[in-house]
């Protein structure tokens, strides 16, 4: 070290030849431009060394004044007060007064400051003058009172001191009255003004927590009480937020902010632990439970009772620590942690076990009881393999649930949806009669009910249901399709009965409920036949290619002339142009519109499952068998298996169900259609081989998740496929509680 | 989620009335034009505990979160503030004010 400053002493100093004079100008100029007050201050200097000129010093004054302002907002306000003091020896008239006076009272010059601002006041800008006396009226509140003595007593400083001392102390004593009546005492343009919205804020905080943040908010952050209203503000935060402004205040504030929420040193340290390290159940669980004595004996012990969800290993240290969990806290934690970890079979037992101990004893267990069959049915559908026992189970667990709490909507629709799934229609109808007594008014049920009703060829009460919904949802489609529906079936049966005023009257009321851009020609069809069976074949012929083109489709409107024609009684040779016009619509290449709208109209009547059908579905048969071979999408081809499914149309299913494999080998649902198809459904004349293949296809299914496919297997091989079930799927009997439905 | 009762400011025994109204008063705090995902929050936390079905399915169900915001709420919750004493309402006022930054662009 010794040698380089020896080396650098021995060096010649460089000398940098002094820069032209026009330039040295500039510079100074551009620096006090950019607020580069120091190089300004220094440059103006070495100009004045030159030569003493008026402009150079209003320059090197300007530089002052910036560098005085630049330390005072850096909170140095001694070092400011020496620029202001050279600004002032320099004579150059500048408006210095505000800053000095604030730069004083902030140095802790306060005698000084005060004299200065009672000198300089009448000169002050309003503004300025507003400000400084918030700063001494801050100082003042701060614990120098002194400082009134120095105040005129007509000052607002002096004045309004009193009012909003006493006011502090009310509400720090809580006498929030008191607080309230003295801060209305003091004006608006108070220099105590925003101590004052502080303190209303804070009263108000609970009560009307959006006055508190909307007067909170309308504190300047300049303003000398902004420091005070960031702490006092913190009282409407919780947890992390709270203790990370928390952890940034100084030691007076951070007391207060403690005092306020009520926390000790201890408890805010070991939040602060935990926030900043701890994330994990077991690193939680493990600084909670060395802690303990620090809250709550009970809420400790539940809060590391939780945590166990989490870290189902610290149970032992739990129970050695806080004594064994209560059996309903035993089963209910066990349950959950065996979800966390798909253990559905534990976590059934789990659940038993939890329903067991809740029983029946008063309303809100009653209430437990049923939530917990509910979760029972939900895993018991969702996480099991179907099997008889599994879903007589499912159905024992909801309608022991809505025993218990009959108002359960989703219950019913479970159950609905179980009894529609096992075709048990007596028990749909009276579980469908029992929800739409107990949901008057509700979408889903009614519209489940009219779906029903016109299945039950009721269609008065199909049309009721409809009304009554229509009136809780005019712009529903599905339900003027419903009601629709209810009108034709009915006029159907008028035609039929030749009652044709009544089947006019039906079908204006499904003309008045349609909407033209949804139409399908459906009810111009059924003013064709009327017209038909009153022997006028030109009004029918009419509504026929109304129809037509309403459909946008001569194909299906032909097709469903046929089907129509049938089922309101009409003999084939009444409408025999358009068996022929069917047959010869149906002998054109099939194309990618045409089948689907087939499809579709076919799929319309699915529901209803006529007879008629079958036979118009001879008519097309061809037609479709070419169709399977067009390029069709997964789910497109899925849902035309599973519509001939439903129609028992085996030939073409098992035909599609080729097509599909050649494109989705393997797919266990095409595989199922096919030898559905293939054995008519009659699953005893399935071939060794082929009842293999069906197995591999569920136990595919079952990998995947497919659960509509494992079911569809299911319930084709119900009788021919033994299924494991899980352990634990045994009785019952405790909550065997349906005798009433 | 936080606590649906710790972010509505209520007990857990309040019946729907009280979390009504404090849900009510909750969006009017933060509406969701203003603050959308403090108000979708708070929606969640009213939908999870409206009802006493509600309540008792999120007591069975509900996995405690482990977070600190939640075990805030359960080990310390948010007791009515407690006062200071003046004296240390003014000696916080002197830190805060050691700490002001002048505003000296203002005063120039």
């Amino acid at each position: 070290m010794a040698r380089k400053r020896n080396k650098r002493q021995t060096q010649p100093r460089q000398q940098t030849p002094p820069l032209p004079l026009e330039e040295r100008i500039e510079r100074a100029r551009r620096s006090l431009t950019n607020g580069h007050w120091k190089e300004a201050i220094d440059a103006y200097k070495r100009l004045l060394k030159i030569e003493s000129r008026d402009e150079w010093r209003e320059g090197l004054a300007d530089a002052y004044l910036g560098r005085a302002a630049e330390l005072a907002g850096k909170e140095m306000y001694k070092e400011a007060l020496v620029f202001l003091e050279n600004l002032s020896a320099l004579g150059c008239r500048r408006e210095t007064a505000a800053l000095q006076t604030a730069c004083l009272l902030l140095a802790e010059k306060t005698a000084q400051a005060v004299q200065h601002y009672l000198d300089v006041k009448q000169t002050l800008p309003r503004q300025q003058d507003d400000f400084l006396q918030s700063l001494f009226a801050a100082r003042v509140i701060a614990g120098e009172e002194k400082l009134l003595k120095a105040f005129p007593e007509n000052s607002p400083i002096v004045k309004h001191y009193g009012p909003i001392n006493a006011a502090l102390t009310a509400w720090c004593a809580g006498d929030d009255e008191d607080a309230r009546q003295l801060l209305k005492t003091i004006p608006y343009r108070s220099p105590y003004r925003d101590l004052r919205m502080i303190l209303t804020a804070v009263l108000l905080q609970s009560s009307d927590e959006q006055a508190a943040r909307e007067l909170f908010s309308r504190i300047d952050k300049a303003s000398p009480f902004a420091g005070m209203m960031t702490v006092m503000r913190l009282g409407v935060l919780t947890g992390p937020e709270w203790l990370k402004a928390v952890s940034k205040l100084g030691p007076a504030a951070k007391k207060y902010a403690l005092t306020n929420k009520g926390v000790n040193d201890k408890i805010f340290a070991l939040f602060s632990r935990m926030q900043k390290g701890a994330r994990s159940a077991k690193e939680l669980f493990n600084l909670l439970a060395a802690h303990a004595r620090l809250f709550d004996a009970k809420t400790i012990r539940q809060t590391c009772l939780n945590l166990l969800l989490g870290f189902p290993a610290g149970a032992k240290r739990y129970a050695k620590q806080f004594g064994c969990p209560s059996e309903y806290d035993d089963a209910r934690i066990n349950a959950l942690i065996a979800e966390q970890q798909s253990d559905w079979e534990k976590a059934f037992n789990c659940w038993r076990e939890l329903l067991k101990i809740v029983g029946e004893a008063d309303e809100q267990n009653r209430l437990r009881s049923a939530l917990i069959a509910r979760r029972l049915a939900d895993i018991l559908k969702k996480h099991f393999p179907p099997s008889p026992t599994a879903c007589e189970q499912m159905e024992r667990m909801l309608l022991f649930s809505l025993r218990l709490d009959p108002d359960d909507k989703p219950s019913y629709m479970a159950l609905l949806d179980y009894y529609d799934e096992m075709e048990e229609d007596d028990l749909y109808r009276k579980c469908m009669d029992r929800a739409v007594k107990q949901f008057p008014e509700d979408s889903d049920i009614l519209m489940e009910a009219i779906e029903l009703a016109l299945a039950r060829n009721t269609f008065k009460k199909a049309a009721g249901y409809a009304k009554t919904l229509l009136q809780l949802d005019p712009i529903n489609p599905r339900v003027r399709g419903a009601l629709i529906r209810a009108h034709l079936s009915h006029a159907r049966k008028q035609i039929k009965a030749k009652k044709f005023h009544l089947a006019e009257k039906e079908l204006n009321e499904a003309d008045a409920i349609e909407r033209e851009a949804q139409s399908t020609g459906i009810i111009q069809i059924h003013r064709g036949l009327l017209a038909f069976a009153q022997g006028d074949v030109e009004t029918g012929e009419t509504q026929i290619e109304k129809a037509c083109r309403r459909a946008g489709s001569h194909l299906t409107t032909y097709f469903r002339v046929v089907v129509e024609a049938e089922r309101v009684g009409l003999s084939a040779r009444a409408v025999k142009q358009y068996h022929a016009l069917l047959k010869q619509s149906a002998a054109a290449a099939p194309d990618k519109e045409g089948i689907p709208a087939l499809i579709r109209a076919i799929d319309s009547y699915t529901i209803e499952n006529d007879a008629a059908l079958g036979r118009a579905m001879g008519l097309v048969a061809k037609y479709l068998k070419k169709g399977a071979g067009l390029e069709y999408q997964q789910e497109e081809m899925a849902a035309v298996c599973s519509m001939f499914e439903q129609l028992e149309r085996h030939d073409l299913l098992q035909t599609y169900a080729d097509h599909a494999l050649k494109k989705w080998a393997e797919e266990p649902l095409f595989v199922y259609y096919r030898l559905y198809g293939k054995c008519s459904g009659n699953q005893f004349l399935l071939r060794p081989t082929e009842m293999d293949m069906i197995k591999d296809a569920m136990l595919l299914a079952m990998e995947r998740n497919e659960t509509d496919t494992v079911k569809r297997i299911h319930a084709f091989m119900v009788h021919n496929i033994p299924l494991d079930l899980p352990i634990g799927f045994g009785d019952f009997d405790d909550f065997d509680d349906d005798e009433e439905w | 989620m936080a606590e649906p009762f710790d972010l509505l400011g209520v007990e857990p025994s309040a019946d729907d009335e009280t979390i009504k109204k404090a849900y009510l008063t909750k969006v009017r705090a933060f509406p969701p034009d203003h603050a959308p995902d403090e108000f979708q929050a708070i929606r969640a936390a009213y939908e999870a505990i409206k009802t006493e079905k509600a309540r008792v399915a999120y007591e069975l169900f509900h996995h405690s979160s482990v977070d600190i915001a939640s075990l805030w709420h359960d080990l310390v919750g948010d007791p009515p503030p407690r006062r200071p004493d003046s004296t240390l309402f003014k000696k916080m006022l002197d830190e805060t004010l050691k700490q002001y930054r002048l505003p000296a662009d203002r005063l120039r």
